[in-house]
């Protein structure tokens, strides 16, 4: 019997290490929890790559604006969205490079004891402010999509929302994340590559996303609009400084994406130069930005002809100051602050004078390019740039200086374009062009989602009337 | 009960005393009559009584028997031998081997051992010497050809080449295939098989099926090839010492254009470049040419223009020395095997070494009544000296055009010519200088050792205990050199020539592997028809990895390889693993009248990396055997059929696909942070999820196998042979699905998809020849035919690329299809599958979509060994043939784009029209192109992506082939010859060569189409490069001592 027993010890003892096998998956040499911070620095970062990319894979909305065209590729500037994979590479980069990280982030906070409420609080608000102004580039960017049922791997197939709803959800949470801001606790700090844990400029950063955001709707939910802009427009940027820029470094791989596109340190490619639909106008105007924008060829300023094919050692090319690989990604600055207040005064949401903010903006622009106080002023001076003498409606007059102002800023001028409908851009045409060209109102989704989420984004595409470059989204009215 | 017993034995006897003669105590010693060892455990019987006894474990035996009677010795394995007892004196006994196959004892999984009747499944045993005729450097090659179902690809050259071993076909899209590797009982790997002494191997079983693996459980998947090393006998001391010298030559060099020199375009009248790598300039003739631009003295060579053979030259003779010592002894308390060697590898690629050095110590011994100790240790050490940019090294090989004799350029030291600075190459280095200023130095340590006790509490008792550790040690370095050129090089060329500014990475790594297991058998007879025999074992082992790698670039000193001398900052990784795996398991097998067996066996496992509620998982199996010969009276009186066995069996294993050999899948399932890149940022930290999640109830990938078949022996001739039929699902395929980055990850690891394999197995022995004289002829063949198909993939996609060459070619797993499937692009063609070519230009073109063009793993194997043996000599060949799959060449840029490669040269570099082609003719039909000529056959044709190097097709071929795999001459000297040396028993003289000999279709104009660039534990076999060099040939003579 003993002999048994001995015998069936090690079946006995093999029990119990079965339930221990649990601690043997804890993976102790490599992060299964990181600090929150460092997925927020991340997420920032993903946000202002694909916001500042001039990567034809990524990003192509300077072109979409005719700031910049090309010289050997054509598929781009002539809208080909499909030959590459355009609309997969912004979705990713926003859903897996930044709202993904911010999840997490945010998971890991609310999942800390040790945090105390405020902290969780003002770190939490940080993150939801960067993270609506990434939904609002997404929804913005495509109309449409996966927004509730996001975030969640076990659902593969998350249904596309109405975008109308995501908007609306999001600007609720960037209301109930405002006040959070002030709550006095510890805010992400070092990690915080916006403002190193400023709170009163991210209260000011908030309130001017609010503004923006607001003010996107302003034509098709002006009662809406008209509230948020309100309660935003005192609690704004004030000055250059307060911008929201993404300070790249010059050590590889963490210089500008710009640069990494565009510089010849990096890339030995040549494929972008300014469009003379831009440079013809600034050069009409004498605009005292065009050395920080472009090179000069000859000593003048010369565009390529949008849409066609370019020499590039003939024309001007993106300035030194764009290319350099420290130059910071701008997510909202001062300026366009401005451009929404005259806005915001022209359609009765507030009171103030509209040229008064036009003049600002104009200014605040120019001084941050590095032109000088004096140059604004006589920039201003001139009667097709002054308020009062500039072409055409307030739309027209700050649709056409807010394009100038958002230079190098593709996607940003891309929206405003769409949504003041100046200044007037034609597509390409004639020589070889192919008839019917249409600049892109929207981006259609990623092809893949075709195979990966079939059925959600044939609803979605239905239900915006079309999954296509030429649907308006519902705040587009015009 | 006991005492009862033998009282009343002691009253038999004592009445027998009286009426018969008197019985005494007779003593003696069983021994094999093949090697002289003592046998323990032979029973010694009385014919016609119920008396018995079984030997010690000296082989020695005490019995009551009386003059006259006859004592029947048995033993498993052995024949039966009875002896009538004399009047007087010992008996000693040497029992001869059963050579009726069906009677041979072989080892099945888990250790265990059955008698080849009792096997329900497919199996082939390999013995030493098969093994070892060839005198491989690794085991692994000589398998290839011998064993019906089992696939050995060599998938790269040089020192130590790396084998790929998959029995059955490829069950798993993504995870292993390769065969189960089990070393004395302990799962080993891959690689341990490939570097142990192959002279230490006594036998390998090969158990081709999942099911007769299952008893391993969770790694049962793939079958399993069990080692077994050689012990010492008991009663016998031989020393044994061989040194072999192997020759090494390469054999197969792709075909290459020598009609052309350097030079570019204009391609109509080509005019020629002294410094160009591309052979696109004018037609050899034979007048003396500047190479090269003039170095800073002004010198510069001058050379025929004319084809030199220094691309066939550049590779070197290389040369293999192997010296073997082995010692195996025992006497009746123990057994040992001492065995050293030492190898001494240079291959066909300059400046490879490759060093090697093994050392093995098996002993046993009885160390207590009833117990026995035994233990097994190895331990390996390689050293190895490669380039890690031959792939690099072999493409400026063939940047050089033909009227330049490379093999001058050895000295880059001394020799200015030879110098980056004086190479007349202006785009490509001296490749003699790329393998010496790129070099990866490594050593490897393996160790293998276990320890086991045996004990018999109780006659149908055994009870097994073991413990083993297998472990690997390694580490290496590779460096770049640093290189600045002279500022005279820099003025006279321009950006192609720029500095390297050397590099260096060292790591290091081990990876270890505990195991204990328990086993308890259990055989008896319940009755004299009916045998059971049982066992029931657990087993634990806990896996751990680990490696350190630090690198940094821009060197201070030159030629000083230190992480230290560096200006940059290092980047340094550091990976940890550790898995632990449970298993209890069980097997029965009952026999009834020795003709019919049926063998289950389950075992559970439980598996760390796996959640808690999918943790554990059951794995059974049954089989059946039937020795028909034995059961049906008609058939045992056949004096042709001598034996007739059917069989049959049914498992379903498992196998958890997660992670790689290294990381072992641990922690896969919490999903971990990275350091994204460019962090710190400033000084910051930044983290990112990874891409890919893994589901949470991952499960293992179920292999449901099914396999019959029979085999045979026949009296005349010598005749055997057998079938065997298998069929494998797959179910539960692992693979990574991509899925909406709108769920916070781009892929999702699950369990998906469906593989079928089937096919069959087979093989036939025949000795034609057979005289008194001693000459004798045999013949053996083996032929094996899988077809695989992947039956569903993920909801998303029909199919999933497993690796790419651009947008040239691919190997995919694509639904309805043979996997691993190639395709690649091909020309645009009508609907009479012409390639439509441009009615202006005569250029074909593609539209980049890709087609398929068969499977690469091959569908049909075909092995011969045929032996001539003339008293003590004995000739030995091996053959394999392959064929139905294809093979995709990644080496465009090196044939193509450099000019070198023959294809160019087709037409003469000539304007032509390209074959079976058509144009659209402005009515838009398609009419036969016969007078539309390319608008350039040269430069502008070859180097093109569009019309040539981007067409996979031009690349694909057939990777059929026949080898003569080995072949193998052996001389005994005769006693006589060896004269009064009473010391020395034999000396054995060998010539032998592998690889002798390779045939190809015509198709294939490059290498040898067992390579794979993926090396051995991708699934996308397929795809060659240039880091295959040209494939050797070996060959060798040996001489062997035997004291």
């Amino acid at each position: 019997m003993k002999k048994l027993i001995i015998l069936f010890l090690p079946f006995l003892l093999l029990t119990a290490c079965v339930d221990s096998l649990d601690d043997y998956n804890v993976d102790t040499k490599r992060p299964s929890t990181a600090p929150p911070v460092t997925l927020f620095s991340n997420a920032l970062k993903g946000l202002a790559d694909t916001l500042t990319s001039p990567n034809v894979n990524v990003n192509n909305y300077r072109l979409y604006v005719q700031q910049w065209t090309t010289t050997t590729y054509l598929d781009e500037p002539r809208y080909n969205v499909t030959a590459r994979i355009i609309p997969e590479s912004f979705w990713r980069g926003l859903y897996k490079g930044v709202i993904s990280d911010l999840n997490e982030s945010r998971r890991l906070i609310n999942a800390d004891p040790l945090l105390s409420q405020a902290t969780k609080d003002v770190q939490l608000a940080q993150i939801e402010i960067v993270e609506v102004l990434t939904w609002a580039a997404l929804v913005n960017t495509f109309g449409n999509l996966p927004y509730s049922e996001a975030m969640n791997p076990e659902n593969p197939l998350p249904k596309y929302d109405d975008a109308k709803t995501v908007y609306d959800a999001i600007l609720a949470r960037l209301d109930a994340a405002l006040p959070k801001l002030e709550s006095k606790g510890t805010p992400f700090g070092a990690g915080d590559l916006l403002y190193k844990g400023n709170i009163p400029q991210w209260v000011k950063f908030g309130n001017s996303l609010k503004l923006k955001l607001a003010m996107i709707i302003a034509d098709s939910d002006e009662a809406k609009a008209k509230k948020m802009v309100s309660e935003a427009a005192p609690k704004v940027f004030t000055g250059n400084a307060d911008k929201a820029a993404f300070p790249y470094i010059s050590t590889p791989p963490n210089y500008n994406v710009v640069a990494q596109n565009l510089n010849s340190l990096y890339t030995s490619r040549q494929d972008f130069i300014p469009a003379a639909t831009i440079v013809t106008p600034m050069n009409e105007l004498n605009d005292p930005r065009r050395p920080f924008f472009f090179t000069t060829i000859g000593g003048k300023y010369v565009g390529g002809q949008y849409g066609f094919l370019n020499t590039y050692s003939a024309f001007s090319h993106i300035s030194d100051k764009i290319i350099d690989p420290a130059f910071e990604g701008l997510l909202l600055d001062y300026s366009e602050v401005e451009f929404l207040l005259a806005e915001a005064v022209e359609r009765g949401f507030i009171t103030g004078s509209a040229a008064e903010h036009y003049n600002k903006a104009v200014t605040a622009s120019i001084t941050y390019w590095g032109g000088s106080a004096a140059e604004a002023a006589a920039y201003l001076a001139q009667p097709k740039v002054a308020y009062a003498t500039a072409e055409g409606n307030w739309k027209q007059k700050i649709g056409f200086q807010k394009w100038f102002a958002l230079y190098n800023r593709g996607w940003e001028s891309w929206v405003e374009w769409r949504r003041l409908d100046f200044p007037k851009l034609s597509p390409p045409s004639g020589g070889n062009v192919p008839a019917g060209l249409a600049i892109p109102v929207r981006m259609i989704y990623p092809i893949v989602e075709q195979t990966l989420n079939g059925t959600n984004r044939k609803a979605a595409a239905d239900a915006i009337g079309g999954d296509l470059a030429t649907t308006k989204l519902w705040w587009d009215k015009f | 009960m006991k005492s009862l017993l033998l009282a009343f034995a002691f009253a038999v006897l004592l009445c027998h005393t009286n009426t018969f003669a008197q019985s005494r105590e007779i003593t003696g010693k069983v021994m094999a009559a093949a090697d002289s060892s003592w046998l323990p455990g032979v029973s010694v019987r009385i014919a016609g009584s119920q008396s018995g006894t079984l030997t010690n474990e000296n082989g020695e035996f005490k019995i009551q028997a009386r003059q006259g009677q006859t004592l029947v010795f048995s033993f498993v394995g052995f024949l039966n031998q009875s002896v009538k007892v004399p009047a007087s004196g010992d008996i000693n006994v040497k029992l001869d081997q059963d050579e009726l196959s069906l009677n041979e004892v072989v080892i099945t999984a888990g250790g265990l051992t059955a008698q080849r009747r009792e096997l329900g499944s497919q199996s082939t045993t390999l013995k030493s010497q098969e093994l070892t005729q060839g005198r491989p450097t690794s085991v692994a090659s000589s398998l290839a050809g011998r064993v019906p179902g089992l696939l050995v690809m060599g998938v790269s050259s040089g020192v130590n080449p790396a084998f790929r071993l998959v029995l059955r076909g490829n069950r798993s899209l993504t995870g292993n295939n390769q065969a189960l590797v089990i070393i004395d009982n302990m799962i080993s790997t891959n690689d341990i098989l490939a570097n142990m002494n192959p002279e230490d191997i006594d036998d390998i079983q090969v158990l081709n099926g999942a099911g007769a693996a299952a008893l391993y459980g969770s790694d049962a998947s793939n079958g399993a090839l069990i080692v077994t090393t050689k012990k010492g006998k008991s009663g016998k001391t031989e020393i044994r010492v061989a040194h072999s010298a192997i020759v090494e030559k390469v054999a197969f060099l792709p075909q290459l254009q020598s009609g052309f020199g350097s030079g570019t375009t204009p391609d109509d009248v080509p005019t020629y470049t002294p410094y160009e790598n591309q052979q696109f300039g004018p037609a050899f003739d034979g007048s003396m040419v500047n190479i090269g631009k003039p170095l800073q003295d002004g010198s510069i060579q001058n050379v025929p223009y004319s084809a030199r053979n220094s691309r066939e030259d550049f590779w070197e003779t290389g040369l293999t020395n192997q010296t073997d010592l082995s010692i195996s002894s025992g006497d009746e308390k123990g057994t040992y095997y001492l065995s050293a060697q030492y190898t001494n590898q240079h291959s066909t690629v300059p400046l490879e070494v490759f060093k090697r050095y093994s050392v093995r110590a098996n002993s046993s011994r009885h160390i207590y009544k009833n117990l026995t100790a035994s233990f097994n240790t190895n331990f390996v050490a390689t050293r190895s000296d490669v380039s890690n940019a031959t792939a690099t090294a072999y493409q400026n090989l063939l940047m050089s055009p033909s009227q330049v004799d490379v093999t001058q350029y050895k000295d880059w030291k001394n020799n200015p010519f030879a110098n980056p600075n004086g190479y007349f190459n202006e785009y490509f280095t001296n490749p003699y200088f790329t393998l010496a200023n790129n070099r990866g130095i490594s050593r490897y340590d393996y160790f293998q050792g276990n320890l086991e006790l045996k004990w018999h509490p109780i006659r149908p008792l055994t009870v097994t205990y073991r413990t083993g550790i297998t472990t690997k040690n390694y580490s290496g370095k590779t460096h770049t050199g640093k290189f600045t050129y002279s500022d005279y090089t820099k003025s006279i060329s321009g950006s192609s020539k720029t500095d390297t500014p050397g590099s260096v990475a060292d790591f290091s790594a081990f990876t270890n592997q505990l195991v204990n297991d328990f086993i308890a058998e259990f055989k008896t007879n319940f009755f004299p028809s009916l045998s059971f025999s049982s066992a029931i074992g657990t087993t634990f082992r806990e896996n751990s990895n680990k490696n350190i790698f630090v690198s940094a670039t821009g060197l201070v000193v030159n030629d000083l390889y230190n992480i230290g001398n560096s200006l940059s900052n290092p980047i340094a990784i550091e990976q940890n693993f550790r898995t632990r795996q449970i298993g209890v398991y069980g097997e029965a097998r009952l026999g009834f009248k020795e003709f019919i067996y049926l063998h289950v066996t389950g075992r559970n496992d439980w598996r760390s990396i796996l959640s808690k509620s999918n943790r554990s998982f059951f794995y059974p199996s049954a089989d059946i055997s039937f020795i028909a010969t034995d059961a049906i009276p008609a058939l045992a009186q056949s004096d042709f059929l001598q034996t007739l066995k059917l069989r049959g069996g049914y498992s379903k294993v498992g196998q958890v696909n997660l992670g790689n050999i290294f990381n072992l899948g641990a922690y896969s399932l919490s999903s971990t942070f990275s350091q994204a890149s460019g962090y710190p940022y400033s000084s910051g930290a930044g983290f990112t999820l990874d891409n890919n999640l893994v589901a949470a109830d991952i499960k293992p990938e179920m292999t449901i196998g099914e396999e019959a078949g029979f085999d045979f022996e026949l009296v005349p001739l010598a005749i055997s042979g057998g079938l065997t039929f298998y069929k494998t699902n797959t179910v539960n395929q692992t693979i990574s699905v991509i899925v909406s980055s709108a769920t916070g990850y781009q892929t999702l690891t699950t369990n998906v998809g469906e593989v079928v394999n089937n096919g069959l197995e087979s093989y036939f022995n025949i000795t034609p020849i057979k005289t008194s004289n001693g000459f004798e002829v045999s013949l053996a063949a083996n032929y094996t035919f899988n077809r695989n198909k992947v039956i569903s993939l993920s909801k998303q996609s029909d199919q999933m690329t497993l690796s790419s060459d651009g947008n040239t070619a691919r190997i995919i797993a694509k639904v309805g299809s043979p996997f691993p499937l190639l395709q690649t692009t091909r020309y645009t063609r009508d609907p009479e599958n012409r390639i439509i070519v441009d009615p202006i230009t005569g250029y074909p073109s593609t539209n980049g979509t890709f087609h398929d063009v068969g499977i690469t793993n091959p569908p049909h194997i075909l092995g011969l060994t045929g032996t001539i043996k003339f008293r003590k000599l004995k000739l030995n060949l091996l053959f394999e043939y392959r064929n139905g799959h294809y093979i995709y060449n990644a080496i465009s840029t090196g044939y193509d784009f450099s000019g070198a490669g023959i294809s160019t040269a087709w037409y003469n570099r000539d304007r032509f029209v390209i074959p079976n082609s058509s144009y659209k003719n402005a009515d838009g039909q398609y009419v036969a192109n016969t007078n539309i000529t390319t608008r350039s056959g040269g430069a502008d044709f070859w180097t093109d992506a569009t019309r040539n190097r981007g067409i996979g097709e031009n690349y694909a071929n057939s990777a059929g082939f026949w080898k003569l795999r080995e072949a193998s001459l052996r001389y005994d000297l005769p006693a006589s010859l060896l004269g009064k040396t009473r010391f020395m028993h034999g000396i054995t003289l060998s010539v032998q060569g592998r690889n002798l000999f390779i045939w190809v279709p015509k198709s294939n104009l490059y290498t040898d189409p067992e390579y794979s660039q993926n090396g051995v534990e991708s699934n996308a076999v397929g795809f060659t490069n240039l880091a295959q060099t040209p494939p050797a040939r070996y060959f060798g003579g040996t001489i062997s001592f035997t004291f």
